[in-house]
């Protein structure tokens, strides 16, 4: 084992009263370090709260927090470790652990270890009103539906007469018409808006002045690099050609005003293209010879200025880069064509109301995208004059930040931190750390901005100057001396020379291995000279088993770009009994359990879907042959299929098996159809599922994508329907096949981007000759330069020439992508700990070369691997085969297993007393009554209370006046509508007077022996258990009364005498119950009950209980 | 099994003392506890004990002040927040995204202060809390005005009641579950205490002995399963009082009565009828949720103009009148409309379409009433709410299918509860407009939780708060991970900070949230005899801890589970049960005839089955709408004016002799006719688009003359003209777009295309994947074509491509033979080319009659990327197996 020769850096990077960023390559040993980091700073801080540690994912903060915890832990339960890291650690969480005590372990919650994702969240709900969200809403990860929408919304506004209007229609015209990619292009900038919108926000950032100006900048930047690029040695040369040239020829016009130093700067742009003409053929290399058309007419006397011409041409051709960058630099545009800023226009005028819209979106379903927590919480902050004092009212006083993979940081999140730090004084004990490797940073796609990390790492971070001390770690702790020294030779050819912030241009930090050499080759290289898919995964199937009889219990990796490198492996691991795990790799929507899935649940919500039904009848539950479908369906395109499942006569054409299938399977079908809307639509198709015996179809993998398709459903449903038929289809289509848990765990598959941060000890890489995707060609181009601002470029109108900034922001980008891939090769490599494997193919071309294929990660790799490719004889090309499609299918004597429920134990019933609606009555809705005169009825009964127990005179001797009033609030609170109020009230009154007046009333309410109102009482009747509340009782006469108040009156056509018969039979058993109940407690006593309407004073008693 | 705190309250609650529980569950729990222990001893009447839940209490007790209208309910006291909100959320740059939950979380931050009897001042506010100190004033100001009170006041009115004697004073009073005191409540108790009154809070904590044991679960879905399983061995064993505690049951709780359900009552999940469980946990759900219910919501939002997927709503959805009885009339119907692939249709136009049928009356009826609802002015929410009924009666909601007893209880809720209580709410509102009502309607749908009546279960699922107080033989706590508890600290915005912290203010800090949970473990850990603690061990890809606070274990073996008797399980030991087979021979086709366009015949050269699904068995998938003028249309409409244009032309000198003004204007006037023609059956696109459409057209089809131009003289013969070949019991029916006659007399069949995939070579392939202009070529074989073209017309990339007999006979076509000998192909000269013709077409067709439907594409990639039965044919799977089989 070597020495850690960066013991230093590490020692360093402890000291809690500095700012650091470190880089941090593969297998540094980041994560222990960030662990240390913390430590230290929680033992000097106040509250752990003050610490906010910035992961990438949630994973990774979960994992995170449990090694701290478990540092923690050890530290308070173990002695000290003797290795020296761990003593390190130990010696630090102690320390910790003496500082917070057990209080930090039994509230782990204090830690704030997140990702910036969920701290922006934290933010927002602290400022409800300050970041206009008013709390935190639903945040969806795809976020395109909400996109669509305010693009569709925005969309409406095409026939207006108005700016938008008519920068929609620009647009359409521009693109001919065609409304679908219109918006999209709309759909993809609401998409990345974080990265435009404080352009948009600032008054010129996107006047046409403005982009002019960047464009200028853009020229001027690329000029200069031109002019660094061109050897010195030949200025004179060039000057003195270039003059001569000129001379000789007027299209070459512009030389003249050529002269030393040579010119850069925006205005040097003619000059250069004319140098560009001169130099150059149409297809961009130096020119071989020069003749009159070029300015160099035969004869003797231009003999030897021609001379000097092919010198100083040859010159050139040996450098290279100078070439490149003169021939970029020939088609370069110097200003926007006047069609083209007119379509600019229309884009820069729409994106307003495109983010009004999308705020509309937002609002109306209440759910956001990352991007928008964001941009408000950034904006929310940023709106107080000093942010870290609002950090401190919502209660956030933060000392230090941490932030780890800070290479993959947006600018917008750089901002945010920016704003996070921007009230810090050098040396006021707060303090930033960031760690990262450049090297790897592969998160273009999410906006991943490497250059940042760059640019830290000059020492000076956000607006004010926070200073940064820089530190590289070199240790390698995971991987064997052999593998890091083939990472640090080849990827010093593979990664360019110098670091450029600008361009993301990243170049090796070179690794000192901590773990001796492994015999034998570390990394090996498998040349394919043609492509041969099914080749290469012979070879990957071998290289496993080889490598299984070498290291039986080592960990290996199969390693891709895109998942469709696998197409052809995974097969033949499978075939080989060769068990895996896969994570994300198997699209869901190709799964032939989620297929059948789609289909049943398509064919419940929709008679009409013909090829759903078909689909169903053909899944593996059923399997109908092709001769009882024909049958069943040929002859009648125009009925639904499950008017054909009905009709008996026609399933009686089927054959005697057809029959027998169908019968099983159609019930079940037509029985689910008709439950509809009653069982959540989850619930439907899983019984349905279920009850077809579907679950007898499929291994446990099937079963397992089953469930996720089951889960989406749930998901998706709104009150037992799709609000969209095909949403279902779509959302499948994205989702994969959850990696089999019972697998073995030792194969592990998946995307170069999902390996970061893992190791494995063997990782073989297939596919490097292969590319991703087709380029793409976006109707609007655009590009975010750090130092030239915006540059936007649309797509040429159809038919139309090519635009030339439009391509020149496609090169930038497809460079930087480039640039990328180099560092996407070097996580996947670095993933090994003792072996790695690489495949790939390059094709030949006419002349026999190879030449690897352009975008691949092989074209990264070539300058170390071009010898090993050989031409090889032609492969035999396989045929294509065509194979019968075969029926797999429940064979006619299956049975589902059986099944045992359980016996629940009797339990004892409870009832309330009270009467339920005709429950079975099955009437149909009426539509809805005011309920007013329930309402009346709730209010009597109220007063009658109040006057039971103070007697009559409360209600006489009150101001009528006042009487009204209150009783008017009264009925208002119990949800009277306003326009009725006063006829509630009136009648409330008129019963009240009535009973008030009436004898019995009187009665009723007075104060007799033992009088009491709502009378609380329970007890057993008739073997049931009763709770009763008893509206009036007293006893008169010798007599126990027992009163029900009722506030119904009769029905319009109805006597008073049938209502209040209807009525007593209804509540016959009710007061039976209490009448018994009241007996056994007062058994000396006759009880007689009876019914009260005071609504229609009418009185029954029951005389027969 | 009375136990612990039960022993001691019971005998107290016989002598008439008052105990207020935390919750209603609570409350039904003791009711229950102390009938049980009457019976048990004996008795057949008794006083119902004086056992109330705290806020049941305070509305009996100011019902019984006579001051129950004064208090508003929450709705309508959010439904005034979320007007106060909204008022100061309008005069911002931009609205807030939420204002009823900015208006939650107000209402909630003026309930702590009213609590606490707290005073902000206005110093050291953030904006978000001097918003909300606005708000709250305002919210006072109308209180005031109107003499309502809120409901955190009632604290101090019943306290004030007692101590001026409006109240007689309980001579004793019990305090049971509460995990924490709400300050009002501390008052009160401080008073009884002060008049001599027994005040005690009851400790829920224990000192029997428990067996705890902890199951540390792979992630919630294996939690929710164990615990299921364990329920359902404890149900085995004849146990009668089993409880579940879950801390997030709103989001676990599908999932839950999923999991207890397929373990318990296995054969429940293969039975669709829905009111017949013997099990069920009944945790209920948002009544918005359930389908009679969305629907109404659905049918009352339905506007003038309608979305694809709105029209396909009413026009599938059982709940509407004549729904089940037209149900398959109207499904097709809907297949129908979306083969227009328009994203959506007026209401008008929609009803004036379907007038037109004759089988789907009901819907037309239907249509009509949408088309009458009120959809102007304003009125009060009570009239909304009659007006809403009279719009469902109108449209026939809820359907003409027997309610289940289920949707017949949801109806009654919806009635009773959402639109009175939408009734309630004028009280606090003006008059609103329509959209208004209907938000606020669904708004209180979806808050409501609907519970469908069930019979008792031995089994109660419980959240965290609810299961305080409550016993049982055996508990499962759930979800106990590191995150959960102690729980992160959530203070209200809108309260200071450090007020919330001064006043321990509940989930204001993190000491808080500990203190918490503290608690409720003491309390749960000795809620049984048996107590399982559980927690996930994943929660996606992530690590989880369990919660520091966990109790101990006192015993090391795992809970008992019995194995699963589900299906699933079941089926998935057992594995699948298939047979495979050969199945790809369909019946022949003898004596009907079929018909069908020229793409039957290029199906069976893609794929043989695709021609048999699409053309036997006439299945193909639903259409999709299309934004803007479809692919389609925007074809069609170019064969059209092309059509128009020739006619009136007839030949190359007409076009030349054209001058360029006259030509602009054939142009102009024949494209617009096209227009007009095409879509006479009126759409809903925008007028610019077919403004667009139109130049877009004259300039392409302009370009597309020149090209013609171009070439030599030529006659057009036919032009769209119908043919029809038989082949066998085939009647294939085609149109061809053009016949030239060049000026040699040789003959050219032309085909227009738009698209970009254009490819001469699919004249030659084999199986002939291009057999449309073949057809037609050979179609009289005294008398064969002599070329056949696409015409491209496409923005600067218009030209023909094709094959021709002779060299230079159009344009830069290829001459046949020149190109066979240059390529080496098998048919040497444009003679032979027309015989393997024949032959192939004559193939495809006998294939077809015969029924062969093998799955095998002539190209998997051109051929499946869009076809509609990758699904059906299984061709990923096959292509799997092809490997495997090697
Ligand atoms: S997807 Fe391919 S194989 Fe399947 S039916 Fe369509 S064309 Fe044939």
């Amino acid at each position: 084992m070597s020495r850690i020769v960066d013991a230093e850096a590490r020692r360093l990077a402890l000291d809690g009263s500095r700012s650091f960023i470190v880089q941090a390559p593969a297998g540094s040993g980041k994560t222990e370090l960030l662990i240390q980091r913390l430590l230290v700073l929680l033992n000097s801080a106040e509250r752990p709260q003050q610490i906010l540690a910035i992961t990438f994912t949630n994973k990774a903060a979960a994992e995170m927090r449990q090694r701290l915890l478990e540092a923690l832990v050890m530290a308070r339960d173990e002695p000290k470790p003797e290795e020296a890291h761990k003593a390190v650690t130990w010696q630090l969480a102690r320390a910790a652990f003496e500082r917070h005590g057990e209080a930090l372990l039994k509230n782990p919650a204090q830690l704030a270890i997140q990702t910036i994702d969920s701290f922006n969240a934290a933010l927002v709900r602290k400022m409800p009103w300050l970041s206009r969200f008013g709390g935190v809403p639903q945040v969806r990860e795809d976020a395109s539906a909400l996109y669509s929408k305010a693009v569709e919304q925005l969309m409406g506004q095409l026939d207006n007469q108005d700016q938008t209007g008519e920068a929609l229609r620009t647009l359409l015209r521009h693109f001919d018409n065609r409304l679908g990619q219109v918006e999209q292009m709309l759909v993809g900038m609401l998409a990345k808006r974080d990265q435009w919108l404080r352009y948009l926000a600032s008054e010129h950032g996107t006047s046409h002045q403005q982009l002019q100006e960047n464009l200028e900048q853009f020229c001027a930047l690329q000029l200069e690099a031109l002019v660094r690029s061109f050897p010195p040695a030949l200025a004179d040369e060039l000057l003195f050609c270039a003059s001569y040239a000129a001379r000789n020829c007027p299209d070459l016009e512009p030389l003249v005003a050529l002269c030393l130093p040579l010119p850069s700067g925006y205005m040097a742009l003619p000059l250069w293209q004319a140098l560009a003409e001169l130099l150059l053929t149409a297809s961009g290399e130096v020119r071989k010879t020069v003749n009159k058309n070029n300015g160099f007419p035969a004869g003797n006397e231009g003999k030897a200025a021609k001379q000097r011409m092919l010198e100083l041409l040859t010159g050139c051709g040996e450098c290279r880069d100078f070439v490149t960058q003169l021939a970029a630099v020939r088609t370069m545009p110097g200003h926007f064509s006047s069609e083209q800023w007119q379509v600019l226009r229309a884009v820069l005028d729409l994106l307003p109301m495109l983010l009004v819209e999308l705020w509309l979106v937002f609002r109306q379903q209440s759910k956001i995208d990352f991007s928008e927590i964001a941009l408000k919480a950034g904006q929310a902050l940023g709106r107080s004059d000093n942010p870290s004092d609002l950090l401190l009212r919502i209660d956030n006083d933060l000392q230090h930040i941490l932030v780890d993979e800070f290479q993959d940081t947006s600018r917008l999140q750089y901002s945010l931190l920016n704003i996070l730090t921007s009230g810090w004084l050098q040396g006021d004990g707060r303090t930033l750390f960031l760690v990262g490797d450049p090297m790897q940073s592969i998160y273009r796609f999410r906006e991943a901005e490497v250059g940042l990390f760059l640019q830290s790492f000059g020492g000076d971070f956000g607006a004010n100057g926070l200073k940064l001390t820089p530190l590289t770690l070199q240790c390698n702790f995971r991987s064997q001396q052999g593998i890091v020294d083939w990472v640090n030779r080849s990827f010093k050819e593979i990664f360019p020379p110098a670091t450029d912030i600008d361009s993301g241009a990243v170049s090796l930090s070179r690794a000192h291995a901590v773990h001796d050499p492994l015999d034998g080759m570390a990394c090996s290289f498998y040349p394919y000279s043609v492509q041969d898919d099914k080749a290469e995964a012979r070879q990957v199937v071998e290289i496993i088993r080889e490598t299984r009889i070498r290291d039986p219990q080592g960990t290996i990796a199969i390693l891709v770009r895109g998942r469709t490198h696998l197409r052809e492996i995974l097969p033949l691991l499978r075939a080989n009994c060769l068990s895996y795990q896969a994570q994300d790799i198997d699209q869901l929507g190709a799964r032939p359990a989620a297929l059948d899935l789609v289909a049943l649940v398509r064919a419940l919500l929709h008679r009409g879907d013909r090829l759903a039904w078909l689909a169903v009848l053909r899944a593996p539950w059923s399997g109908l042959a092709l001769n009882d479908l024909h049958v069943l369906l040929a002859g009648h395109p125009r009925r639904s299929v499950p008017a054909l499942l009905r009709d008996d006569k026609l399933r009686q054409g089927l054959s005697p098996a057809g029959q027998q299938r169908l019968q099983a399977v159609a019930a079940v079908l037509l029985n689910a159809l008709d439950q509809r809307g009653r069982f959540p639509l989850r619930d439907l198709i899983e019984r349905c599922w279920f009850a077809l015996g579907a679950a007898s179809c499929y291994d446990s993998e099937g079963l397992a994508d089953a469930e996720l398709v089951f889960a989406l459903i749930e998901d998706l449903q709104q009150g037992g329907e799709l609000e969209d038929l095909d949403q279902l289809e779509r959302e499948v289509g994205r989702l994969f096949a959850r990696a089999d848990a019972s697998a073995d765990a030792r194969l592990q598959i998946m995307t170069i981007h999902k390996s970061k941060g893992l190791e494995f000890d063997t990782v073989i890489i297939p596919g490097l000759g292969k590319t991703t995707g087709r380029s793409e060609s976006p109707l609007l181009r655009w590009l975010e330069h750090p130092h030239c601002g915006l540059l936007l470029a649309p797509r040429a109108a159809s038919g139309a020439d090519k635009d030339p900034l439009y391509q020149l922001i496609g090169r930038l980008e497809q460079q930087k992508g480039r640039l990328e891939d180099g560092r996407l090769l070097y996580v996947a490599t670095t993933r090994a700990i003792k072996r790695l494997h690489l495949l790939g193919h390059a094709t030949a071309n006419k002349a026999g070369e190879f030449i690897p294929a352009k975008g691949s990660l092989l074209e990264q790799l070539w300058p170390l691997v071009n010898v090993q490719f050989v031409p090889s004889e032609d492969p035999v090309a396989e045929p294509l085969q065509t194979v019968q499609a075969r029926l797999k299918r429940l064979p006619l004597d299956w049975h589902p297993p059986v099944m045992s429920g359980v016996e629940l134990p009797e339990q004892v019933v409870n009832t309330t007393a009270s009467v339920h609606g005709d429950l079975d009555s099955g009437q149909l809705f009426s539509g809805w009554e005011t309920p007013l005169y329930r309402h009346v009825g709730t209010l009597v009964h109220w007063q009658l209370e109040q006057l039971a127990r103070r007697g009559c005179e409360a209600w006489t001797e009150q101001c009528p006046k006042l009487r009204q009033q209150r009783l008017k609030k009264i009925l208002s609170g119990y949800g009277t509508p306003g326009s009725e109020l006063s006829k509630g009230v009136e009648k409330a009154t008129q019963a009240v007077e009535r009973i008030v007046q009436s004898e019995r009333g009187r009665w009723i309410l007075a104060a007799h022996t033992d009088h009491q109102c709502e009378l609380p009482i329970s007890g057993v009747v008739d073997g049931q258990l009763v709770h009763a509340i008893i509206d009036r009782t007293f006893v008169a006469d010798g007599i126990c009364w027992i009163i029900d108040y009722k506030n119904s009156t009769p029905a319009s056509n109805e006597t008073l005498e049938t209502f209040v018969q209807r009525e007593a039979g209804r509540y016959r058993s009710q007061l039976y119950a209490y009448t018994r109940l009241r007996e056994t407690q007062l058994p000396q006593i006759q009880v007689r009950a009876a019914l009260y309407f005071p609504l229609a004073d009418a009185w029954y008693e029951y005389a027969d209980f | 099994m009375t136990a612990s705190y039960l022993s001691e309250l019971l005998p107290h609650l016989a002598k008439g003392a008052l105990v207020l529980t935390a919750n209603k569950r609570l409350f039904r729990f003791l009711r229950s506890r102390f009938d049980q222990w009457m019976l048990e001893q004996g008795e057949t009447v008794w006083s119902s004990p004086a056992i109330y839940s705290y806020e049941g209490w305070i509305d009996q007790v100011v019902t019984s002040l006579g001051e129950q209208w004064r208090v508003l309910s929450p709705q309508q006291a959010q439904c005034l927040w979320e007007q106060l909100v909204e008022a100061s959320s309008r005069q911002l740059d931009l609205e807030l995204l939420q204002v009823s939950r900015t208006a939650e979380k107000a209402a909630q931050a003026h309930r702590l202060l009213n609590e606490y009897e707290i005073e902000l001042d206005e110093v050291c506010l953030t904006e978000d809390q001097q918003a909300f100190t606005l708000w709250r004033q305002q919210y006072r100001d109308l209180c005031a005005e109107h003499d309502w009170l809120d409901r955190s006041e009632l604290a101090t009115l019943i306290r004030e009641a007692f101590a001026c004697g409006q109240l007689d004073y309980p001579r004793q009073l019990f305090l049971v579950g509460f995990d924490q005191l709400s300050p009002g409540l501390v008052k009160l108790c401080a008073l009884f205490a002060d008049q001599g009154g027994a005040c005690q809070e009851l400790s829920l904590v224990s000192e029997r002995d428990v067996v705890v044991r902890h199951y540390p679960a792979t992630d919630s879905e294996d939690e929710i399963d164990k615990a299921a399983l364990w329920t359902r061995n404890l149900l085995e064993q004849g146990a009668h009082s089993i409880g579940i505690v879950v801390p997030d049951l709103t989001t676990s709780r599908a999932r839950i009565e999923r999991s207890f359900l397929r373990q318990i009552d296995p054969c429940a999940m293969t039975r669709l009828e829905q009111d017949d469980s013997v099990f069920g946990l009944s945790l209920g759900g948002p009544l918005a949720e359930e389908g009679i219910i969305h629907a109404a919501l659905q049918l009352l939002g339905l506007g003038r103009q309608l979305s694809l997927n709105e029209v396909s709503f009413l026009l599938r959805t059982p709940y509407l009148g004549g729904g089940s009885r037209e149900a398959d009339q109207r499904h097709l119907l809907d297949r129908r409309l979306r083969s227009w692939r328009q994203p959506g249709f007026s209401l008008t136009a929609l009803k004036k379409t379907l007038e037109k049928n004759s089988d789907t009356g009901g819907i037309v009826a239907i249509l009509a009433q949408l088309e009458s609802f009120g959809q102007q002015g304003k009125q009060a929410p009570g009239e909304w709410a009659a007006c809403f009924g009279e719009d469902l009666k109108a449209l026939g909601w809820p359907g003409d299918r027997v309610l289940s007893s289920r949707e017949y209880q949801a109806l009654k809720v919806f009635q009773d509860k959402v639109l009175n209580g939408l009734a309630a709410l004028d009280a606090v509102l003006p008059a609103i407009t329509r959209g208004r009502a209907l938000a606020l309607l669904q708004q209180l749908a979806r808050t409501l939780e609907f519970q469908v009546e069930a019979p008792p279960s031995p089994v109660q699922v419980v959240g965290l708060l609810e299961s305080s107080g409550l016993e049982f033989e055996h508990l499962w706590v759930m979800g106990m991970s590191e995150t959960a508890l102690p729980a992160a600290p959530q203070p209200n915005p809108f309260v200071p900070y450090q007020l919330q912290r001064d006043h321990a203010m509940p989930h204001a800090t993190a000491e808080r949230e500990l203190q918490f949970g503290e608690q409720v473990i003491a309390r749960l850990r000795t809620a049984a005899a048996q107590v399982v603690f559980s927690y996930p061990r994943r929660s996606g890809d992530s690590p989880q801890r369990p919660s520091p606070l966990l109790p101990a274990a006192t015993c090391d073996t795992a809970p008992q589970f019995s194995a699963p008797q589900d299906l699933l399980s079941l089926s998935r030991a057992l594995g699948p049960a298939l047979e495979i087979l050969d199945d790809s021979q369909g019946p022949v086709l003898n004596d009907k005839l079929v018909e069908g366009g020229t793409t039957l015949l290029k199906d069976q050269a893609h794929c043989p089955f695709r021609a048999f699904v699409h053309h036997r068995l006439k299945c193909t998938q639903l259409d999709s709408p299309e934004a803007g003028i479809s692919a389609m249309s925007r074809g069609d409409l170019v064969h059209l004016a092309l059509e128009k244009i020739w006619q009136k032309l007839g030949r190359r000198t007409a076009l030349e002799a054209l001058s360029p003004e006259p030509r602009k204007q054939l142009i102009a006037q024949m494209v617009a006719e096209a227009i007009a023609e095409y879509f006479a059956d009126g759409s809903l696109l925008a007028a610019s688009l077919l403004q667009i459409e139109q130049e877009r057209l004259v300039n392409l089809v302009g370009e597309w003359l020149e090209c013609e131009e171009q070439r030599d003289d030529f006659v057009v013969l036919e032009s769209e003209m119908e043919h029809v070949e038989s082949l066998g019991p085939l009647k294939i029916r085609m149109k061809v777009d053009r016949i030239d006659q060049l000026a040699d007399g040789q003959r050219v069949v032309i085909d227009y295309k738009t698209g970009s995939d254009i490819d001469a070579r699919d004249f030659l392939s084999e199986p002939l994947i291009e057999p449309q202009l073949p057809i037609y070529a050979v179609a009289d074989s005294e008398n064969p074509a002599d070329g056949v073209a696409f015409a491209r017309v496409r923005q600067g990339e218009c030209s023909f491509v094709g094959f021709m007999r002779n060299e230079a006979a159009l344009g830069k076509v290829n001459d046949y033979a020149a190109y066979a000998g240059k390529h080496d192909l098998a048919n040497p000269d444009w003679d032979q080319l027309l015989a393997f013709w024949k032959e192939q077409i004559a193939g495809l067709a006998g294939d077809f009659v015969a029924g062969r439907a093998l799955v095998a594409p002539f190209d998997p990639k051109r051929s499946c990327n869009y076809c509609d039965l990758a699904g059906i044919c299984r061709i990923q799977e096959y292509y799997g197996e092809l490997e495997e089989s090697e």
